[in-house]
This record gives structure tokens, sequence and C-alpha cells, in this order.
């Protein structure tokens, strides 16, 4: 008897160390529109440890092509992972899905629908990681910052700007270079700048 | 001709009725405060007390026709008419005062009302719902919530048995979905992605019978236990609560 259960608890360890190793994951979709059924290009589709709650972690992510479609494989020794899509117009989405227990499993989505926000209101989370995997379309990326800059929730916008050291990296330079219309921002830094120089 | 002068220490007497007054005035409206306290929170009471009194006691003071200076009953020759000016200034005195205790009630109110969190839900034909069929099961729902909310999820409920929510749309402010909540199928799930007090939605509602009626959904925090925070509607708040948080 207890030779069966040293070995029972052997090969249960096995198994474990099998199933933990990390895999390669070919993840697959479509993203679209709710309701209309139209594509979203230029989406971003990320893999995240867990759904909710804290210490969530990305394993990888890429955006979606003109056609909304997004295929992408990624490391992982997850057995249930996290996909997250984010856009600024839409509500973003977060499905746990569980990954195969094979050497190359594949994760296909099919079509992820994806809700409109309010006329005017923006998403913001994410945004940084978002507009850095755009850095492959130069146009889609300029574009995806003038939309951020012409939310209608702009004090958001100001309020990650403060705090978020990658936003403000991406929005000053993007501002230098003159690719968007910083006006908007500029006008409100010039008057938050001004009165503390004299403190410098 | 002497009847007519102003009464001599008529400014003692008037300050002497308002300090009696006041006192008075205060025990009345702290019975008067437990005594309605079903109706209207303490707290409001107290912020109207000493205003209403100081209102109330000028008006008396301002409709007495005589004063008795002596302040005996016996000594009624003594009796003299105070001054029409006297008189317009305690009426004034008691306008202001019924004023100061207007803004002081709402203003109590609004506070107390600001502290509350509460859903609105509408029925409305929403074109982002049509796909689902029926355009008639929708509701535009507003989320006031005075807690914390980022990191939280709010979780989007049918009241009836057959219904189901199918989906939420339209948020207000950036919102991620998470879909289905776990120990209700029916019921949907969705993460606030910054901070908010106020936000809406619409809430697409499915009927398992296909009726195209709803009974309406309900609205709260998840808190993790497996239960739903349920906010309390609108509708079903206290009158001076519904007046304060239109304030």
């Amino acid at each position: 008897m207890a030779r069966t259960n040293w070995i029972f608890a052997l090969a249960s360890i096995l198994i474990a160390a099998v199933s933990a190793e990390a895999r390669i994951v070919q993840v697959t979709g479509k993203v679209v529109e709710y309701g209309s059924n139209e594509a979203v290009p230029y989406a971003y589709v990320q893999l995240l440890n867990k759904c909710s709650g804290e210490a969530t972690e990305a394993a990888g992510g890429k955006h979606t092509d003109s056609q909304g479609d997004f295929s992408f494989a990624i490391e992982t020794e997850l057995e249930q992972v996290c996909v997250w899509v984010r856009t600024n117009r839409y509500m973003g989405i977060r499905k746990a899905v569980k990954v195969e227990n094979k050497p190359s499993p594949n994760v296909a989505l099919g079509k992820v629908f994806l809700k409109p926000l309010a006329a005017g209101a923006l998403n913001l989370d994410g945004a940084v990681k978002h507009y850095q995997s755009l850095a492959d379309v130069p146009d889609i990326q300029r574009e995806f910052l003038a939309e951020l800059l012409s939310a209608n929730n702009s004090e958001q916008i100001e309020a990650r700007y403060e705090t978020d050291p990658a936003l403000r990296l991406a929005i000053d330079r993007a501002c230098r270079q003159g690719d968007v219309d910083c006006s908007r921002l500029g006008a409100r830094d010039k008057e938050k700048t001004a009165p503390s120089q004299p403190m410098h | 001709m002497a009847g007519t002068k102003p009464p001599k220490g008529a400014w003692e007497k008037v300050g002497a009725l308002i300090a009696c007054g006041l006192a008075a005035g205060e025990v009345t409206t702290k019975i008067l405060g437990y005594a309605l306290q079903a109706l209207v929170p303490s707290e409001v009471i107290s912020a109207t007390t000493a205003p209403l009194s100081v209102a109330i006691l000028t008006l008396v003071a301002a409709r007495q026709k005589t004063w008795t200076p002596g302040g005996s009953e016996s000594n009624s020759k003594q009796k003299s008419s105070p001054s029409k000016a006297w008189t317009r200034n305690l009426y004034l005195a008691s306008l202001v005062s019924s004023i100061a205790t207007l803004i002081g009630f709402l203003g109590a109110i609004r506070e107390r009302a600001h502290r509350l969190s509460f859903i609105e839900a509408q029925p409305t034909e929403a074109q982002i719902c049509a796909i689902e069929g029926s355009k008639s099961l929708a509701y535009k729902t507003t989320v006031t919530l005075r807690e914390p909310t980022v990191g939280s999820v709010i979780v989007i409920c049918p009241l009836s048995f057959d219904e189901y929510v199918v989906a939420v749309a339209e948020a207000t402010i950036g919102v991620d979905e998470l879909g289905q909540w776990p120990v209700d199928v029916r019921c949907q799930r969705i993460a606030p992605m910054e901070d908010f007090e106020s936000f809406s939605f619409t809430a697409c509602m499915g009927s398992v019978s296909g009726r195209k009626t709803s009974e309406g959904i309900y609205v709260g925090p998840d808190t993790s236990s497996g239960s739903i925070k349920r906010l309390v509607e609108r509708r079903n708040l206290k009158w001076h609560e519904q007046i304060g948080s239109l304030l």
C-alpha cells in the first residue's frame, strides 16, 4: 500500500511539473461592434494572468489589424488566462479563457463583441500600452492620440497625464513633433506651470 | 401723549424676551425633533432649530399690540404701544430668520443626500438593444455611488426570475465588461476603470418567456462574499432625500 501511495505522489508531482511548463499559446479571434457586427480595427488584445483583483499581469498583447482580426502567439504556463480587449470608444471586455492542456494549445475566441460607450465618453484604461503597440502603424498611432486629446472627459486625461509618466512621455513627444493638436492640453499646462515658476 | 412714547427699557425687555424664547424654542424643537424622528432626521432639525425659534419669537413680539414695561399685570396704566418702526423691525427680523431657517433646512438635507448612494433606472427604447429582438426591454440606468469606486465591480441583475441582463452598453465612463456573474448567470458585471461619483449605462434585457415588458433591474457593488450590496432606487428615497439629491 505504502508503495502505491509513493508512486501516486511521484506521478502527480510529475504531472504538475509538466503542466506548469511554459507553452506557446496561439490566440485568434475577431473584434466586432455589438449591434452592427462591424469590424473594430486596431483594438488592443492583451492576455492577462487573471481577470479581476490586484496583481494582474500582462503576458503579452497585440493590436487587431484593419479588419479587426487578431492572431498572436504567447508563451505562458498559465492554465487559465484572461483576454482583455480595449479601445478608446468602446467598453473594454475581460473574458476568462481556459488553455487546453497540450503542448501547443489554440485559444480561438471567435467574435468578440464590443459595446460602444456613450457618445463623447472615452475609455482611458490601458491607453498607453495600446498606444505603444501601434508603433508599427504611425498614422493610426497619431489618430489614436488625437482621439485621446479630443475627449469630452478631458479632465480624466489630464489627471492621467499628471500621474502616468508613460502617457505624459507619449503625449509630449507627439506634441513636440506636431503630430497632434495639443492646444487644449498646452493651454492648461501653461496655466499650471506659470504660477509655479518663481519657486524654481 | 405719554402713552404713545416708546416704553422705557424696551431694549432689555426685547432682549430678555428673545433670550427666554430661545431657551423655550430650543426645548420645544428638541421635543419636536424627537417626535418627528421618523419623518425628518435629527441632524436636519438641529440645523433649523435656532433660526426657527428666533423667527417665531420675533413674530410673536411683533404681533404684540401693547408692552408692559413695568412687568406687572396689575399696573395696567403703564401699558404703552410700541412704535411702528419697532414693529417693522421685528417683522423684518422674523422674515430674515425664516429665510435662515429655510437655508439651514435645505443645506442640511442637501448635505445628507450627498452622502447617499442610489440608482435611477428608466425603461427606454435603446437602439443598441434592438439586436436582442425586443426594443422595449432596456433600462437607462444612472448609478450614484459615494464610496471609493476604482477596483469595484458593479453587478446588474433583473428583478424577475424569468428575465436576464443580456448586455450592458453606452457607459458614460470607461468600464470593462466582466461578463456573467458566477453567482447568478442572469446578472452581468462591469468594472469601472476610473473614479466616478455618478455614471450611466444602458442595460439590455432578455426574457425566457419572451414577454415584452420587464419588471425592472437592481444594481449594486459586488461584495466578494457572493452577494450584492443592493442600491436603493431614487424614487424610493425619503422625500427630503429626494429634494436634497436635486440640490
